[in-house]
């Protein structure tokens, strides 16, 4: 089934007649050990139909966070509405509409990828074939493997035929990614972008920002428990970001003192490379332009982006915390 | 409860069990090593002589007969030895553990003492290792040997005796049919408990019972089907060893109702138990610790492999507050003397534990984190 999803059953769930938007609403989370907020006061809303991708990194609060809407654990403070229950009191409601691929999740060893697939369908009373499924997630041909002889990218994708079993409108995914080869990471990208085709909404929680770049609609980055930057990935950049990044290669010793002379910001210096983060194309022509007719030399020259790496070291504030404790 | 989904959890375990060759073994092959083991050393102990040693220092007519007398007891093995061997020596070279030394003078004083004037016996000389569990059986076997001779010397007659009116057990049974009813006892326990323990640290460790928490299936559901499959394999191991053990030994045992149930609700019970103590591991060596921790002292102080009555007093308090006791029991009450009425008593105990730790299992345990 392509295309529109309705918004699950309408049972007067949701308030009068305008269906909601939001299929996840948080508001307030807190989640408390003794005196440590792994959790400290999130708010987020999820749009139907998106990739979001929750941002941050080791130890920031991202999976408490995904498992309290999840519903493994339990919140200390804070109300979350998902497909418009409010689960608050657990998520029994909710649980045949959602998917869920936990952390380092693993199956049965010695259980093959149907036998895997076909018993959690069937913790949810259904009788959706297998096959379907493992033709979606392209593992058809290892149907009868045990799931401890697979490679870990087919695990992963085990894992989330696995989360798909009962048609789920919203699916979870946390760190699908983490520790698989580039080749199985992009085979999961593009599992991920098939869902988002099929009108799916995937809460997807990473620590790759490419990760993120690739795939997600919207991004929120949490640090020490507390979301500190949320938008459209190109909004963060806009936002956050540095503009353009012009870099030389294998430059002149001239070369900076003379890039540092025009006032069009700080030059930094890598190795035999000068970096500079400018705001507009115009300002990049008129450096090269002068850079030319001064006669200094540089082997090559690029143009790109800021990316959302570069965000979140500057929102995270890594080599500003290191530099802190050099002090 | 829904019965398709205890019935997939059955499956999927099952499966999972069934390709695992290590667990097979453990499960099935390890009562049976241990039940041959015990079958066939005590089995023999109908042919068992204990050896002694016999040092005669007088040399006399009297103290030949004595010799004699010793030699003719059919539980002794008696190596005589000469009167200049050191005993030392004898303990040192021989590892004799239980010496019996005929003094000198004993023909003469023996004589005296028959013919009146008793002052004081003639005392034989016993060296005698008390370390060595031996020891005792070999003193009482001599100590009525003595007596014997003594009414024989003195000419005595008997006041009082000893005759066979018939056994008070309804069957007769030997040590194999003893220990076949302990062995289901002990496997089925250490099957529940290593099963499910191991089998739930793994399944925490995999992150199944976290995405378990995120389906529709219930606690009670899942502590029901492990239960129903840990009993599914306590029922086959009891067939096993019940049919291993009437082709080897001829062992013939009472299979009735009162032992099916009997199983049943030891598996539940133990299964249960395992259920309630496994949240507190985190990983697979507290598992062993833990499993270990609940079957070993079990193993040797409920009665699995010797009757609890013969051992002392505090121990058997110790063995009335093990549900493992209730079990060995209640299995032989059963399969030995098929004795329903006394084994339901037993069983009663064991069966409400098994519900006990049913309902705490499913009030207490839970897949949510902190």
């Amino acid at each position: 089934m392509v295309g529109q999803l309705s918004i699950g059953p309408q049972q007067g769930s949701s308030s009068g007649s305008k269906p909601s938007e939001y299929v996840i609403v948080i508001r307030d989370l807190y989640k408390t050990y003794g005196k440590v907020n792994a959790v400290d006061g999130i708010s987020l809303r999820i749009r139907k139909g998106e990739v979001f991708a929750f941002l941050g990194p080791n130890g920031a609060g991202k999976t408490t966070t995904v498992e309290i809407i999840e519903g493994i654990r339990t919140p200390t403070k804070g109300s979350i509405q998902m497909l418009g229950v409010d689960i608050g009191r657990g998520t029994n409601k909710v649980k045949h509409r959602i998917g869920v691929l936990p952390q380092e999740f693993s199956s049965f060893d010695r259980v093959t990828v149907t036998e895997t697939i076909s018993f959690f369908s069937s913790l949810y009373g259904n009788k959706r074939g297998a096959k379907e499924l493992m033709k979606l997630l392209n593992i058809e041909e290892h149907a009868k493997k045990q799931y401890q002889k697979l490679s870990g990218g087919l695990k992963q994708r085990v894992g989330i035929a696995v989360s798909l079993v009962n048609d789920p409108e919203i699916i979870f995914l946390d760190e699908p990614t983490t520790g698989l080869d580039p080749a199985s990471r992009q085979e999961v990208w593009e599992v991920i972008r098939k869902l988002k085709a099929r009108g799916r909404t995937v809460f997807l929680t990473t620590h790759y920002m490419e990760e993120a770049q690739e795939l997600a609609d919207h991004v929120a980055i949490i640090n020490r428990g507390k979301i500190i930057a949320e938008g459209t990935v190109d909004e963060l950049i806009e936002n956050h970001g540095s503009g353009l990044v012009l870099t030389f290669t294998g430059i002149d010793g001239k070369l900076v003192p003379f890039l540092n002379g025009m006032g069009c910001g700080q030059v930094q210096v890598k190795g035999s490379q000068a970096v500079m983060n400018l705001k507009n194309k115009d300002q990049i022509l008129g450096i090269l332009e002068l850079v030319k007719g001064s006669g200094l030399s540089y082997r090559a020259m690029n143009v790109r982006r800021s990316n959302l790496e570069e965000v979140f070291l500057k929102l995270t504030g890594k080599a500003l915390k290191d530099e802190e404790g050099r002090q | 409860m829904n019965p398709r989904r205890i019935w997939s959890v059955f499956l999927v375990n099952l499966r999972d069990f069934v390709r695992d060759k290590g667990g097979l073994f453990f499960t099935f092959l390890f009562p049976i090593i241990l039940m041959l083991l015990f079958g066939f050393i005590f089995s023999e102990s109908d042919n068992v002589t204990y050896d002694i040693y016999l040092q005669d220092m007088d040399q006399t007519p009297m103290s030949q007969n004595l010799t004699v007398s010793l030699k003719g007891v059919r539980a002794f093995e008696v190596h005589v030895v000469g009167p200049d061997r050191a005993l030392d020596d004898l303990v040192e070279e021989e590892k004799a553990g239980f010496i019996i030394v005929i003094p000198e003078g004993y023909q003469e004083r023996l004589e005296e003492n028959l013919q009146g004037n008793i002052s004081v016996p003639v005392n034989l000389t016993l060296h005698m290792d008390r370390s060595q569990s031996s020891s005792q059986v070999k003193y009482s076997i001599l100590a009525s040997v003595v007596g014997q001779l003594n009414k024989v010397l003195t000419n005595t007659t008997d006041v009082m005796g000893l005759s066979e009116g018939g056994t008070i057990s309804p069957d007769d049974f030997e040590y194999i049919e003893f220990f076949i009813p302990g062995v289901i006892g002990l496997s089925v326990m250490s099957g529940a408990v290593f099963g499910t323990i191991f089998g739930d640290t793994e399944l925490k460790k995999k992150g199944i019972f976290r995405k378990l928490s995120t389906t529709p299936i219930t606690r009670g559901e899942w502590i029901l089907s492990t239960m129903l499959f840990q009993l599914f394999l306590a029922a086959i191991t009891a067939i096993v060893i019940l049919v291993v053990g009437w082709i080897v030994f001829g062992a013939r045992l009472h299979m009735n109702p009162i032992a099916a149930l009997i199983i049943i609700f030891e598996a539940f019970a133990f299964t249960g138990l395992s259920m309630l103590v496994v949240r507190f591991v985190k990983d697979a060596q507290a598992a062993a610790a833990l499993a270990n921790a609940i079957t070993f002292p079990m193993m040797f102080l409920s009665g699995s492999f010797f009757d609890v009555e013969a051992m002392p007093a505090f121990i058997q308090t110790i063995a009335k507050a093990l549900p493992l006791y209730y079990v060995n029991q209640a299995l032989r009450e059963a399969m030995i003397f098929n004795d329903t009425i006394s084994a339901a008593s037993y069983m009663s105990v064991i069966a409400i534990f098994a519900v006990i730790v049913f309902l705490l299992g499913v009030k207490l345990t839970t897949w949510k984190q902190d």
